[in-house]
């Protein structure tokens, strides 16, 4: 965890450096050096935006379309970022608007569509994928099993305490930043983050108390 | 002591953990259900097993999130942004119709059909004016041959003539007798020779049969 969020904080200082300089060649009128800068900002926080997109969205083809629109809006309002602040947070409130805005559409589709279809979010589970390199098939079995059922006390949690949890929880985030993301207050996303993992415990507990 | 009395619940220990994440702070009356932690090895053990199933918890979702990022996916996905930040600064496209004709032979045919419909309509035209030309002078040769022959004419006419609005303004000069007996002239006479057959058996007719009758 340490490293993740080292390695984050060195992504999200590169970023801010990216961000300045796209912005300065879209002001000057560069292209090619706007592009340029451009692709190297795509490219240091692409997989954080996917993963924040995947926390917040569940479903991989839904989140891969979130991140591009989200990356072609900043471009498009590039000049109106604040340089003094770091574009991580400027970042995610898009990417989290953007997400926000998928799945109320996706709720409006769902309302139309039938029940019974198999749910996109489900199809290449931990379960289907080939298993970890130097793992014995029944270890490997265990471990997806085991990793079905943490995944599965997640899904129990409300949608809100879901995203919370995995955003603070899993993605470390501070709740400062989640708060920003999603709208709430710092003492609000830690309400339900405490709630998350109190129910997350309980669903734990139920589950080794089944097996 | 709380130490002593009793273990600590669940609630306390996930408060513990979050403190330890740094994701939550702990309060001055946390001070003593934590020394009571760090000297009850039951509550210890019980909060090294939250711990494991919460870090668990995290590493599953995090290799999930993992490996639906996988290189090939945001090769992909990096592409796609450049391929729309690329359309962006290009500006709109316009895409040809595909039924449209294209610039050549197709384009060149309905042009040169232009050229000969317009060809056509000014030839048209020129000889529309020309041979207009011809009907009007021929037309001028017999008017004057009529008028030729209408001046050789014994003065029967002005008799005959209807009274237009035209000669009876170019005559109010004329004394009332003249003109009221030129219009008893004009009612009285039939004014074209096809009617003069019918004005005879009507008019003439019935006056002629009328008179001995009105007379007896």
């Amino acid at each position: 965890m340490p490293a993740r969020a080292g390695s984050a904080e060195h992504a999200a200082s590169g970023c801010s450096e990216a961000a300045r300089r796209v912005k300065a060649a879209v002001l000057a009128g560069q292209t090619s050096e706007a592009r340029d800068a451009f692709a190297d900002l795509v490219g240091s926080y692409q997989r954080q935006a996917m993963r924040l997109a995947l926390y917040l969205l569940r479903n991989p083809s839904e989140a891969d379309e979130a991140v591009q629109d989200t990356f072609v809006k900043v471009f498009t309002h590039i000049t109106s970022y604040r340089e003094d602040l770091p574009f991580e947070a400027w970042f995610t409130r898009i990417l989290a608007n953007t997400c926000r805005d998928r799945q109320k559409a996706k709720r409006r589709r769902e309302r139309w569509e039938t029940i019974g279809f198999d749910r996109p979010d489900q199809a290449g589970s931990v379960a289907d994928r080939a298993p970890a390199p130097g793992l014995s098939p029944e270890e490997a079995l265990l471990g997806d099993e085991r990793r079905r059922e943490l995944l599965g006390a997640i899904d129990t949690l409300p949608r809100r305490q879901r995203d919370i949890l995995l955003l603070c929880h899993v993605e470390g985030q501070s709740p400062r930043e989640v708060g920003e993301m999603t709208g709430l207050t710092e003492s609000t996303v830690r309400v339900h983050l405490f709630r998350a993992l109190r129910k997350l415990r309980t669903a734990l507990e139920a589950g080794r108390v089944r097996r | 002591m709380f130490a002593v009395k009793r273990h600590l619940d669940d609630n306390l220990l996930i408060r513990r953990y979050l403190a330890d994440r740094g994701l939550a702070a702990l309060d001055a009356q946390d001070e003593a259900p934590m020394r009571h932690l760090a000297h009850c090895a039951a509550c210890e053990a019980r909060y090294q097993t939250l711990r494991a199933a919460f870090e668990d918890t995290r590493e599953a979702a995090a290799a999930d999130a993992d490996a639906a990022c996988s290189e090939d996916r945001l090769a992909h996905q990096r592409e796609r942004i450049m391929r729309r930040i690329d359309a962006l600064q290009s500006g709109p496209r316009v895409l040809p119709f595909p039924a449209a004709p294209q610039h050549g032979q197709g384009a060149a045919q309905p042009r040169v059909i232009r050229r000969w419909v317009a060809a056509a309509a000014v030839a048209g035209l020129l000889v529309g004016l020309g041979a207009g030309r011809l009907v009007f002078r021929s037309g001028e040769t017999g008017s004057s041959e009529v008028t030729a022959r209408r001046d050789a004419a014994p003065t029967l006419a002005p008799a005959r003539q209807a009274p237009t609005m035209r000669a009876l303004h170019v005559e109010t000069g004329v004394a009332d007798d003249q003109f009221l007996s030129e219009i008893e002239l004009a009612t009285a006479a039939p004014r074209t020779r096809e009617l003069r057959a019918i004005y005879a058996f009507t008019l003439e007719e019935s006056r002629d049969v009328a008179r001995p009758v009105g007379k007896d």
